[in-house]
């Protein structure tokens, strides 16, 4: 697989205010733009990558998500940091997609196509040592969950939403949010070998 | 004291500190008299690090900027090309969003006018019919296969326009900055909504949506031209 002839994606959690973010946010400058996704895109597409369990329906989803920042910029006032607003975003982009595709019973072969994504997955560019270090054996896992007990793990217990938070934006009860996660753990557990 | 059982669901909550007092004093008393539980307890724990290590930014395999890019551009301005746009499914993306862009910029626009506020108001709300179309003159520039209806909108809003200009001199300039400002939103979008429909003259529902776009210019300006002046 070629490797784009980018510098890597810095994973700054805490990163300063992104200078970009109020130039797009104001100008709404391509350019400027460019710089937000090129800082975010990392996290957003890990979120989509998770969540879906598919790797071209993440990439698609990706580009969902900073369209639609795109289109909402001007309505971003800076109370909460890019970051966090554009990772809400995403989670929502998500979910409403998987309520539409679920209808449609669309099934995919998450593995296969996880582990095609492989070589992809240290970032493009970056120097050996620099690669994100991928537990394939436990994205491949997370990836065969069934969706609505992957989206209840992936949201708790890699993005750290908390159980009432899930049901608010899946509309299931906090119960069940709680019981889904352990079914996702234990369905973990057995597929890691234990 | 509250009895701990052993229970996979709780030990899960006592791994995610989610126990209250109670239980978890007695998960406390009961682990270490149970290899079972502890037993669970450590391979939930294992995988709790497994996932704590886990990258939270992942790169997609490939750029995918330039698609983005191409998306976004189809969004702002019907000049960019829709092939670039990668997919059919942006294009039916980019025209389908351009009323709702407009009707979204009419409602901020006028929304942040308090002096605006009889733009919205008003019995005449959803009463957005257009007058009469008076006889329609020919069209001033190339309209490819406008439907009848759009060009009744087209004239009546040059009709409305020319009373809204009579009126400007009474009118606040904050009104007049609002009025303004949700028109051009409106007038992007009809010339996006044309350049679409010039693209794909067969699209019946692209017309419809360019009606609608219309509709929505005759809205706002027989709402301004109502406006009571002076305020």
């Amino acid at each position: 697989m070629p490797v784009d002839p980018q510098p890597p994606v810095a994973a700054a959690p805490a990163a300063p205010a992104p200078a970009g973010a109020d130039r797009a946010a104001g100008a709404r400058d391509p350019d400027a733009f460019e710089t937000v996704y090129r800082e975010h895109v990392g996290r957003v597409h890990a979120l989509c990558l998770r969540m879906t369990g598919d790797a071209r329906e993440a990439e698609e989803l990706t580009q969902d998500v900073f369209v639609r920042a795109w289109e909402r910029l001007p309505s971003f006032r800076g109370e909460s940091a890019l970051g966090t607003w554009l990772h809400r975003l995403a989670v929502n982009v998500v979910l409403e997609t998987a309520r539409g595709t679920r209808r449609r019973e669309r099934r995919v072969e998450p593995t296969s196509d996880l582990a095609a994504l492989a070589p992809a997955m240290g970032a493009a560019g970056a120097a050996p040592d620099e690669r994100i270090a991928l537990d394939m054996d436990l994205e491949r896992a997370i990836a065969g969950l069934p969706r609505a007990v992957r989206t209840v793990f992936v949201l708790h217990d890699i993005e750290g939403y908390r159980h009432d938070e899930i049901a608010r934006l899946t509309g299931g009860a906090v119960g069940t949010m709680r019981s889904q996660l352990h079914r996702a753990r234990r369905l973990l557990m057995e597929a890691l070998g234990r | 004291m509250t009895r701990f059982t052993c229970d996979d669901a709780r030990l899960h909550d006592y791994a995610d500190g989610t126990l209250g007092p109670d239980e978890r004093a007695a998960a406390d008393a009961h682990l270490p008299t149970c290899a079972s539980c502890r037993a669970e307890l450590a391979r939930i724990a294992a995988l709790a690090r497994r996932v704590g290590a886990a990258p939270r930014d992942v790169p997609p395999a490939r750029d995918l900027w330039p698609a983005l890019r191409a998306r976004i551009a189809a969004h702002e301005s019907s000049a960019a090309p829709v092939a670039a746009a990668g997919r059919a499914a942006h294009a039916r993306a980019r025209w389908r969003g351009w009323p709702l862009r407009a009707a979204a910029g009419i409602a901020i626009a006028v929304a942040s006018s308090a002096a605006t506020i009889a733009l919205l108001g008003g019995g005449e709300r959803g009463a957005a019919r257009p007058a009469a179309p008076v006889a329609v003159a020919p069209a001033p520039q190339p309209a490819p296969a406008l439907p009848a209806a759009t060009a009744g909108y087209e004239s009546t809003a040059r009709d409305l326009a020319v009373a809204l200009e009579a009126q400007r001199p009474a009118l606040a300039p904050e009104t007049i900055a609002t009025v303004e400002a949700a028109l051009r939103v409106v007038d992007s979008a009809i010339a996006e909504g044309r350049a679409a429909l010039a693209r794909d003259p067969g699209n019946a529902m692209l017309a419809e949506l360019l009606a609608v776009t219309y509709r929505q210019k005759v809205d706002v300006l027989r709402r301004a031209v109502a406006l009571p002046t002076g305020i």
